[in-house]
């Protein structure tokens, strides 16, 4: 039936039988989320100016080593990769949950960091999800603010960090500070290989994005307001959860 | 006295046989209708090859229909709509839809093989109800929303990915550009940002 339809649709459908007002307010809501920026505004010329610098960073040195290492390193083996340093990352988000009342969700992460750091070797494998149905939960502090009622504040690209805004920036930090991976590492003098394994992982990662993130930025009118706009949605998003 | 508890049981009956209140129902018909319509596109990406003018036909008469292209592209411009030309709206819309389309085509292919889960739908209001699919791609997990408005048949009116809404970013790179640059700029960066004339065939 709806197939009859067909590529000849009618030109101009009066839209009298919607509720324009309501379908208006839906997206005329989100714009309190991502507002105009003013081009001139010392910010926007700053953020601009860093997201382009990114940009080429991404594509000029990380890309081409990521290729590299695409190479030699299967899509599963990066995949293991990311999911180790996502189990080290089980304290900030435990805590975080916490922070924000998620008493279930702690107890999960703690679960789940139980399990994959045994029988999911080191965390490289994610048992607890495939075998156990324990899904992830991913809390930053910069999500307990928000939680909190803190609003974002202005937008901010960071170096080589990216989209950021003044909340998660400052919870960014705070995540940084708490972080126990590399002061366990430095008390067991093992602070450079923790430096050089950390590198590794955001090498990592970066792979595992590139060309999502090049498809994304090359379609778009304007990539910059693009990923402003996707982070600002995204964040709300988790936010709220 | 012994016929109380009995009337009362009749009456509990006939309220529970009222209570699938029409929210439910269309609630339930937005549902069925993104249900099919997904699969259908899913099961037609899988078999047609889409590099082909042919094969991409055949898949955008049902994605075609589905989707309300139009009022999503209205919706992208919010209150500058009425400030364009008949004339500029109109080039609006074509570009718009195409560019889109194709979007939502190649986007969904790289999609075709994953499993999907679909959530039980709710309404929004004015005869808006949205649906979450779960979109399970080699073991990772992708999140998206579907929208779909009542008319004389079922459409979709946004999209979101990872709650990303493809209306509202699209929205806000526009208001951004109409903000900094006007409409005339925005056509011809459009313009540019155009395919080649064969759009429809193999990219």
């Amino acid at each position: 039936m709806v197939l009859s339809a067909g590529l000849a649709a009618p030109a101009a459908e009066p839209e009298a039988d919607l509720d324009m007002e309501a379908l208006e307010a839906e997206f005329a809501g989100a714009e309190t989320a991502s507002d105009l920026e003013n081009p001139k505004s010392p910010l926007t010329m700053y953020n601009r100016a860093m997201f382009k610098f990114n940009d080429k960073l991404l594509r000029w040195v990380f890309k081409p080593v990521a290729k590299g290492y695409n190479w030699v390193m299967p899509r599963p083996g990066r995949q293991a990769v990311q999911r180790f340093f996502s189990n080290l990352g089980y304290p900030v988000r435990g805590v975080n949950n916490l922070l924000q009342g998620k008493f279930r969700q702690a107890g999960v992460e703690t679960a789940r960091f139980g399990i994959n750091s045994t029988i999911g070797l080191a965390g490289f494998f994610d048992p607890a999800k495939s075998k156990f149905d324990l899904e992830p939960s991913n809390e930053d502090f910069g999500q307990t603010l928000g939680c909190y009622g803190i609003g974002a504040g202005p937008y901010i690209v960071l170096p080589v960090l990216g989209p950021s805004n003044l909340r998660d920036t400052l919870g960014f930090a705070a995540d940084v500070a708490a972080d126990p991976a590399p002061k366990v590492a430095k008390h067991n003098d093992y602070g450079r290989e923790w430096r050089i394994g950390r590198g590794f992982g955001r090498l990592n990662s970066t792979s595992l994005f590139v060309e999502e993130y090049e498809a994304l930025y090359d379609k778009a009118l304007d990539p910059y307001v693009f990923f402003r706009d996707a982070y600002t949605q995204r964040r709300a998003a988790q936010i709220k959860e | 006295m012994p016929i109380r508890p009995f009337s009362v049981m009749i009456m509990l009956f006939v309220l529970l046989a009222v209570t699938p209140c029409r929210a439910d129902q269309l609630a339930d018909e937005a549902g069925k209708f993104l249900r099919e319509t997904i699969e259908k596109v899913m099961q037609l990406l899988r078999t047609e090859d889409v590099k082909t003018p042919e094969g991409r036909e055949r898949v955008m008469a049902v994605i075609n229909p589905a989707f309300d292209f139009e009022l999503m592209a209205k919706l992208t411009l919010g209150e500058h709509w009425r400030r364009l030309s008949p004339e500029q709206q109109k080039e609006f819309v074509d570009m718009f839809v195409a560019e889109l389309r194709e979007s939502y085509l190649d986007k969904s292919k790289e999609f075709a093989d994953s499993a999907l889960t679909f959530e039980t739908p709710s309404t929004l209001g004015g005869g808006r109800v949205q649906m979450a699919v779960q979109v399970d791609s080699k073991g990772e997990k992708l999140k998206t929303l579907y929208k779909a408005v009542r008319r004389t048949e079922w459409r979709v009116y946004d999209v979101e990915v990872q709650d990303v809404s493809i209306v509202s970013s699209y929205r806000s790179q526009y208001r951004q550009f109409l903000n900094d640059k006007g409409v005339e700029a925005l056509l011809a960066e459009m313009r540019q940002k155009r395919p080649p004339a064969a759009a429809g065939a193999g990219r």
